[in-house]
């Protein structure tokens, strides 16, 4: 075995393998960030209305999704936005990392990508005569996968284990990953030819998904007057240092939640788990990642702990696309959306104090 | 057509092809039992539901133990636990399923009428439980029937079927009224109503009031509400397993008890008024098994001014002149209350050949006098009969003769209710000329009780009989100038002085005030000419039982002898002295004016009362309508005001009976929402406000926090004034739809009220700061806004925020928040609107928090 303990700090510029974009800025920080000061809630709260305010100049009419990546950036999620092409989901994404300052790197999902083009790869070094860890795609902070249900199953899972594990093994070695860590992959719903379709253990590991959807006819407007000449993403600045995004990390993971809020995100679990209209609920690990969602909402809204609104607010993005319609409701036009809107119209919302 | 089967589930992936054909066999059933179950949430576990169920019924029969003195008997009893029974047990089961505990009260109705059914009309009704249209008819003449004997009857009632029922249902309803203040709106210190009512029929109509076992049965049943409700269902939520309660409470609860008991026992005897009158009647402890009462001369006073129209027996006599009939005797003067002289042991209990002990001598002419007597609702130990009875036959039970006082009473269990009898008594032709004639001493073996007077026999007593015996020289003269002194016109007849003057009963103290007063009824005048005669030299003693009644017109032929009907009713109750004559006997005299039939040999011609006394013979009850002289009158009023606070509202229990305490249970079961409402809110405002806590944290924990009650406050009140609560809605979400409701619709709460799923952009408010602080209060608009906002926020930080560091403060701001909202609310309602918060607030009905 040779040592490779300098790779992780060792990747930069020059070392992208096809398919990612140049990346000019400055190499990402260790993955065992430096303990700082904790955030306060002022600080935490201006840092947030920064960063989305700078990435609403580029993303016109899609605060929702706005709010949402950033919700899930804060969270340690990741993002599957599922939409046609041309309505700013890669923009999306390249936005948050310009707003962040954070690396960034895209991939291009194609039948004939390798997971090596993801992981990494070892090469020989002949002048040093030993082997040298050449990173993959993967080794950025904000990862942009473009339609990921076009490369092949493996390929897939490569990408998919790495999102889980926030780590990569090539030749039985494990590199850390940076952090923040973030995947925001694209699917395209419209079935093709040649696309392999995320398996439902897959889109688990999706924090949440959203659909981009056209913008409005004001907002349309002024996208085309705005991305006519200049492109508008040149004109954002970073508003938070990748130390930034680690502290408001801290905040949220520092977040409040009540027994209360837990038995109401379980009850919405078993309700999806007990709907006659699903023929899969809710997995417990879709419950943790909607809390964390929760969690870090609450933050977001300036709050140091998390409320039923938030639970609700969430559910359908963090749950909807785990859940698998029964055929005979989803004849009827059902789709998870509803199942869940009609447990979250149905389930009382607790309201316990903590007994201490 | 294809094998699904209901209830199993097709496993993944199966393609039948069956279309919509297995969703109607299979969809339906399977989506109606578990959409049942969903909708009916996981049942409650733990015996916390039936430990209530328990307690509410054990308070109910405890307080239901009060009717010991308004029925003869306990034969009620168990109906009135059946029905009681299924009033609390029925909506423990529906509390299985949380979602269906606030329809507890219906079940609890349907439990009474069920109950009620299969009690009293099983015949009637389908299956034995569920009423017909006979069932109601049936129920009808049944309350018919029962508030006929209700009008009719002097309390302690018979069994009757009518009043069981009537019983029964009151104490059903009491069980309901207690499940559904003390589970359902989860104020089990209100619940005491329920038991209040059942204990009011024994004060307000009966003379010894509820009773110690209808006392102790309803604070012990009470108590046992309360622990319960604390340890099981503290805040109207069950508990699977019982909460401990601190010892702390338990010892408090002990004390209290302890110090409401001694102050209820020690009270009435160390307050004036409470010494001879009746009132109030809940606090006398009647002693147990006393079935003529506390004083006989009090229950005499009672039954005369309840004016009971009730024929308590009937006889028909061979008489000339109308009989008196005599139950007992009262000559033992030295207590404070007079009483008989004890029954001496070793009676036989044979009832022929009867003779006094000191009777007449054989030398004065007999008139042999035959009576037969039907009892019909009286109920004594003591059995009605003419003086000088020799023979009574067809009695059933054991009686015996005392010959002393020449009474009749009971061995053992026997009662008078319903005897029908034959008493043959052989009466001294008595004239003046005998009684004057009889000038010897009384004979030195005549029982000294006869004679004795105690030492504190007031001097007003001894120099009056002086004075108006002054010159006489016999016996019989001074027998008679005690008799005309009492009914010359200085003396008046009233039922009702002597009660407003507080010299109600017997006693040598009120005989002294009777004589300063002179107006009083036949316990004074007869107990006066009693302790006089004695003064003076003549045994004496005083008869208690009736005085002649009215004729029915009745006859009938007896021996040859024609007999006369007559019955006797309440109001004539009556007492009369009985004089000691050497060698006559006991001779009856009638010193109260306008009552009863004056003997022959009694009559004499008073000077300045021409009339007074002739004219009365045989009048009838209607005592009352003898106009009161001016100076009494006058004087009563004066003296009124003193004296009325402790005994004015006594007279005339029974009469109050029917409508009164009627319209009293309606009012009050009327009244009871808005009163628990009030109540409710405002402890909770109070609580909020820091009031009673004493700056400790509040007994409830965090559920008790002010933030919580100020929250409960708020949503109650809202849905008072129609606010549809929505328990699958979030804080904000009802805080806003109640501030729509208040009129306060405004884009603040837009982003709360988004429908859920929305990936809403905009942050829900923005809590945690608090937004009345940036809000100028300048309408009352903006005012009530900001009031939901921080009883929201304050709420959710309560809730969902991490637990507090200190301890809950009062906050008065939530208070007058909450007080913002309600006012709001109110100006917006509309009138009826307005009415039915405050006089049946749905929260009451709704609370399933």
């Amino acid at each position: 075995m040779h040592p490779r303990e300098t790779l992780t700090a060792a990747q930069g510029p020059g070392t992208e393998p096809d398919g990612l974009e140049p990346n000019g800025r400055r190499p990402a920080q260790p993955a065992t960030r430096p303990r700082q000061q904790p955030m306060d809630a002022e600080r935490f709260a201006g840092l947030s209305r920064d960063i989305m305010a700078a990435m609403n100049t580029v993303i016109d009419g899609k605060e929702e999704a706005v709010d949402l990546a950033l919700t899930v950036l804060l969270a340690r999620g990741h993002l599957l936005l599922e939409d046609v092409p041309g309505v700013g989901k890669t923009l999306l994404a390249k936005t948050l990392a310009r707003a962040l300052d954070c690396s960034v790197s895209r991939i291009q999902f194609t039948p004939d990508l390798l997971p090596s083009d993801i992981t990494g790869v070892s090469i020989y070094n002949q002048s040093a005569q030993t082997f040298e860890f050449r990173p993959g795609a993967i080794f950025a902070n904000l990862v942009i996968g473009d339609e990921i249900n076009r490369a092949s199953a493996k390929t897939q899972s490569a990408l998919l284990e790495s999102m889980e594990e926030h780590q990569v093994t090539v030749d039985g070695t494990s590199y850390r990953l940076q952090e923040p860590f973030m995947v925001v992959a694209t699917q395209n719903p419209i079935e093709m030819e040649g696309t392999y379709p995320l398996p439902e253990a897959q889109r688990d590991r999706f924090m949440a998904r959203i659909s981009m959807g056209y913008p409005d006819t004001s907002a349309e407007l002024a996208m085309l007057e705005t991305h006519q000449s200049v492109n508008p993403l040149d004109a954002v600045q970073p508003v938070a240092t990748t130390a930034d995004v680690a502290a408001m990390l801290d905040v949220v993971a520092g977040t409040h939640v009540s027994a209360a809020v837990k038995e109401y995100t379980v009850a919405l679990g078993q309700a999806t788990r007990t709907s006659d209209k699903l023929r899969l609920g809710a997995s417990p690990r879709a419950l943790l990642q909607l809390l964390r969602a929760s969690k870090a909402s609450a933050a977001l809204a300036g709050r140091r702990f998390v409320l039923p609104d938030d639970i609700r607010k969430l559910a359908e993005p963090v749950l909807a696309h785990r859940l698998l319609v029964d055929r005979r409701a989803a004849s009827l036009g059902t789709t998870a959306a509803d199942v869940i809107a009609e447990a979250l119209a149905r389930l009382p919302v607790p309201a316990q104090p903590d007994t201490r | 057509m294809t094998g699904t089967i209901a209830g199993t589930r097709p496993p993944f992936g199966t393609h039948d092809g069956g279309g919509p054909g297995p969703g109607v066999g299979g969809g339906p059933g399977r989506g109606w039992r578990a959409r049942l179950r969903l909708f009916l949430g996981p049942p409650e576990t733990g015996p916390a539901r039936w430990v209530l169920a328990v307690a509410v019924l054990g308070a109910v029969m405890g307080a239901s133990l009060g009717f010991r003195n308004v029925m003869l008997d306990y034969s009620w009893m168990p109906q009135a636990f059946v029905v009681a029974g299924m009033t609390a047990f029925l909506p423990a089961v529906v509390r299985r399923w949380p979602r269906l505990a606030p329809l507890a009260p219906l079940a609890a109705l349907a439990g009474w009428i069920m109950g009620l059914t299969l009690t009293f009309f099983a015949g009637t009704a389908y299956l034995g439980l569920f009423p017909s249209a006979r069932t109601v008819g049936a129920a009808v003449d049944l309350a018919t029937q029962a508030s006929v004997s209700i009008m009719v009857n002097n309390t302690p009632v018979p069994v009757d079927p009518g009043l069981v029922f009537v019983i029964c249902a009151g104490v059903g309803f009491a069980a309901l009224l207690v499940d559904t203040l003390a589970v359902t709106v989860a104020m089990p210190a209100a619940s005491a109503i329920g038991l209040a009512l059942l204990l009011l029929p024994a004060s307000l109509t009966t003379q010894d009031g509820v009773g110690a076992p209808g006392f102790f049965g309803a604070g012990a049943g009470y108590l046992l509400l309360l622990g319960c409700c604390r340890w099981y269902a503290p805040d109207g939520k069950l508990r699977p397993a019982a909460n401990r309660a601190n010892s702390g409470t338990l010892a408090r609860a002990a004390m209290l008890g302890a110090a409401v008991v001694l102050v209820a026992t020690v009270l009435p005897a160390a307050v004036p008024g409470f010494e001879n009158g009746a009132f109030p009647q809940g606090t006398r402890l009647g002693s147990a098994g006393n079935v003529a009462g506390l004083d006989p001369m009090i229950s005499l006073g009672n039954d005369l001014r309840a004016q009971s129209g009730v024929v308590n027996m009937t006889y028909l006599s061979s008489s000339d002149m109308p009989l008196y009939m005599r139950l007992s005797t009262l000559e033992d003067f030295s207590g404070r209350v007079w009483k008989p002289s004890p029954v001496p042991r070793g009676l036989s209990s044979g009832l022929s050949g009867l003779k006094p002990a000191f009777g007449a001598n054989t030398a004065v002419p007999v008139a042999q006098t035959v009576t037969q007597v039907a009892v019909v609702n009286l109920a004594s130990t003591w059995l009605p009969a003419p003086l000088s009875a020799i023979k009574v036959a067809d009695l059933h039970g054991r009686w015996s003769w005392n010959p002393a006082t020449q009474t009749i009473n009971a061995d053992g269990a026997a009662n008078t209710r319903g005897q029908v009898y034959t008493v043959t008594s052989a009466m001294p032709d008595l004239t003046p000329g005998l009684l004057e004639a009889a000038t010897q001493k009384p004979d030195s073996k005549l029982d000294p009780i006869f004679t004795e007077l105690p030492n504190n026999v007031p001097s007003i007593i001894k120099d009056t009989a002086k004075a108006v015996t002054k010159g006489m020289t016999t016996p019989y003269d001074r027998a008679m100038a005690i008799q005309d002194y009492l009914r010359s016109p200085l003396f008046t007849y009233s039922e009702k002085t002597p009660v407003e003057k507080g010299y109600d009963g017997a006693g040598m103290k009120v005989l002294a005030k009777f004589l300063q007063v002179k107006a009083g009824y036949c316990v004074h005048f007869s107990a006066a000419m009693a302790v006089m005669a004695r003064e003076v030299g003549i045994p004496s003693r005083i008869a208690v039982g009736y005085a002649p009644g009215d004729r029915t017109g009745e006859t009938a032929l007896a021996d040859g002898k024609t007999l006369q009907g007559y019955e006797a009713t309440g109001r004539d109750a009556h007492a009369w002295p009985e004089l000691y004559f050497e060698g006559l006997g006991w001779v009856p005299f009638e010193p109260t004016p306008s009552r009863g039939a004056v003997p022959s040999y009694a009559i004499d011609n008073i000077p300045g009362a021409p009339g007074a006394g002739r004219n009365d013979f045989l009048n009838g009850g209607n005592t009352n309508a003898i106009p009161t002289p001016a100076p009494t009158a006058s004087a009563s009023t004066a003296v009124h005001s003193a004296v009325a606070a402790p005994v004015a509202a006594t007279p005339r229990p029974e009469r109050i009976s029917a409508s009164v305490v009627g319209v009293l249970l309606v009012l009050l079961a009327l009244a009871a929402p808005a009163f628990a409402r009030s109540q409710l809110r405002r402890r909770r405002l109070a609580q909020v406000r820091g009031a009673g806590s004493g700056g400790r944290r509040p007994a409830g924990g965090p559920r008790e926090a002010p933030e919580l009650l100020a929250w409960r406050e708020f949503i109650d009140s809202a849905i008072d004034y129609g606010y549809r609560y929505n328990p699958s809605e979030t804080p904000s979400l009802q805080a806003a739809g109640i501030a729509r409701l208040a009129g306060l619709g405004g884009p603040e709460f837009a982003g709360a009220a988004e429908s859920p799923g929305t990936p809403a952009g905009v942050p829900v408010g923005t809590p945690g700061f608090a937004p009345a602080a940036g809000s100028a209060p300048a309408s009352t608009r903006t005012a009530a806004k900001s009031a939901a906002e921080l009883l929201c926020d304050a709420y959710e930080n309560a809730v969902y925020g991490p637990p507090p560091e200190e301890p809950a403060a009062a906050r008065d701001d939530l208070a007058d928040a909450v007080e913002t909202v309600i006012g709001r609310l109110k100006g917006r309602a509309g009138t009826w609107a307005r009415l039915r918060a405050a006089a049946l607030p749905p929260s009451l009905f709704s609370r399933n928090r």
